[in-house]
């Protein structure tokens, strides 16, 4: 069977259509976190929070760098919603921060059957983890995401193995910088698409 | 010279060698004047590198003489510090320190020890694992990787230890600190959270005795029995070299050459 070219386009074009009447109706309803904003856009944490989730996990896991503003520690501490007697309710449960979205664009994410999904009853700040300043956010995407994007980088056996024994190199330059930003924050910027249409599309 | 036409074909393969020699040649030299760029790059970012080195290697240093038999403060501590409750299985709950009696049959000496991961310094659990997920920290701690693990239990048949546990069933009220899940291995972490949130306070960064004492050491001393020294094995002059030095502690199957980072006295 062949596909010609309009009967694609009318595919498309129907896909699109169907996709805007969905996202004016139901998209996900996403419950607002604490505070004004978080460690980066919305716009870039809606498309990269799954890469710098795994980058820090390896980061934490092999080199044991437990400072950096990108845990799930800290996702869960500002993303987490209260019942009616203030009782933290699991950040994966239904409509809640990560299973809105995840559920509506049919991801399924397994952080929560190791990791907690509440924050802890005992205060942790005594263990010296300090919220992480902005010059702190930035320096640390420039560092890990300027080159080649590296975050992206699942971690295969053998990257695994490398990591443990390389430890990857920090080059942090203020050009870095610049590629970073033009790279992933302008695009997001500019960027109008919400992204669960996106993700529907894709 | 002797060109002919009739050698010309070996003339253009030595032509086409020539030119592959020669892209070789540039290579290597982009390949050198790389390197000898990159140590300038390198120097501005050393201060930038994190995370665990092999400056230290931690340790523990269990006094047999001090540990009491039926005492079980440190596994308390454990459990409670990694959120390690019981599923209502004993048979296959997680253990992470046990308590093990041992008595000499000649002599009718009882003696009794903390048993949990030995953080070898060549560690049977990481040659064996299929997937990288069990490996050595830089600083000597050994560790599962539960990203990768997929619960093969290799590591745990490879451990003369029996120092680790497989999780069957699933587990719900897990610390931030200490993930934990069903599927995967785990075992003693030398309690790593406490070392890295030692490391990541700016000041006296490298000074032993800013290190938080993992939770079994602190137990065993709020139960006045300090029977658990924890420290850095590569520091000739810390506590725990000292202690070594003079009580000739020893390690549990030392014919095995494991080198391991959990010594005993008076085995």
């Amino acid at each position: 069977m062949r596909f010609r070219l309009p009967h694609v386009m009318l595919l498309l074009i129907g896909l699109l259509l169907m996709n805007t009447v969905a996202a004016d109706n139901s998209g996900p309803i996403i419950p607002k976190g604490k505070g004004e904003q978080c460690v980066a856009d919305t716009d870039f944490m809606r498309r990269n929070h799954m890469d710098l989730i795994v980058h820090q996990r390896d980061e934490t896991v092999i080199r044991g760098i437990r400072d950096e503003p990108f845990s799930l520690a800290e996702c869960v501490d500002c993303h987490v919603q209260t019942d009616a007697n203030a009782k933290p309710i699991r950040i994966d449960a239904e409509g809640q921060f990560c299973s809105s979205c995840h559920t509506y664009v049919a991801a399924k994410i397994d952080c929560f059957g190791c990791h907690a999904a509440v924050p802890d009853p005992i205060d942790d700040k005594k263990l010296g983890f300090a919220p992480a300043a902005n010059e702190a956010i930035e320096a640390y995407l420039a560092r890990n995401l300027a080159e080649n994007n590296s975050v992206g980088d699942r971690s295969s056996v053998e990257s695994n193995r490398l990591a443990a024994k390389n430890p990857p190199d920090l080059a942090q330059t203020h050009d870095a910088l610049r590629t970073f930003r033009q790279k992933h924050v302008q695009a997001a910027h500019s960027a109008r698409t919400p992204l669960h249409r996106e993700s529907v599309l894709r | 010279m002797k060109s002919t036409a009739s050698n010309s074909p070996s003339n253009a393969s030595a032509a086409a060698r020539r030119r592959f020699l020669q892209g070789l040649g540039t290579i290597g030299a982009a390949l050198v004047a790389g390197s000898a760029v990159l140590p300038a790059n390198a120097q501005a970012t050393v201060k930038e590198i994190k995370g665990v080195t092999g400056k230290h290697r931690w340790g523990l240093l269990i006094d047999t003489t001090k540990c009491a038999t039926g005492c079980d403060a440190c596994v308390r501590g454990c459990n409670a510090e990694h959120g390690i409750n019981s599923t209502g299985n004993p048979d296959t709950d997680a253990q992470w320190i046990r308590k093990i009696e041992l008595k000499d049959n000649l002599t009718g000496q009882l003696s009794s020890l903390p048993m949990m991961c030995q953080h070898c310094e060549s560690a049977p659990c990481v040659d064996v694992c299929p997937t990288g997920a069990s490996f050595k920290r830089a600083d000597g701690v050994v560790l599962v990787n539960k990203h990768t693990c997929i619960g093969c239990r290799y590591c745990m048949m490879a451990c003369p230890y029996k120092a680790r546990s497989f999780i069957h069933e699933p587990i719900t009220d897990q610390l931030t600190r200490a993930p934990r899940g069903k599927g995967t291995v785990e075992s003693c972490t030398l309690c790593v959270h406490r070392i890295d949130a030692s490391g990541s306070q700016p000041a006296e960064k490298s000074a032993e005795k800013t290190v938080q004492q993992p939770a079994c050491a602190v137990s065993c001393k709020e139960d006045a029995h300090n029977a658990i020294t924890f420290g850095d094995l590569n520091d000739p002059d810390s506590e725990i070299v000292q202690a070594i030095e003079r009580s000739q502690a020893q390690q549990v199957r030392a014919d095995l050459n494991l080198n391991t980072g959990v010594r005993y006295t008076r085995l």
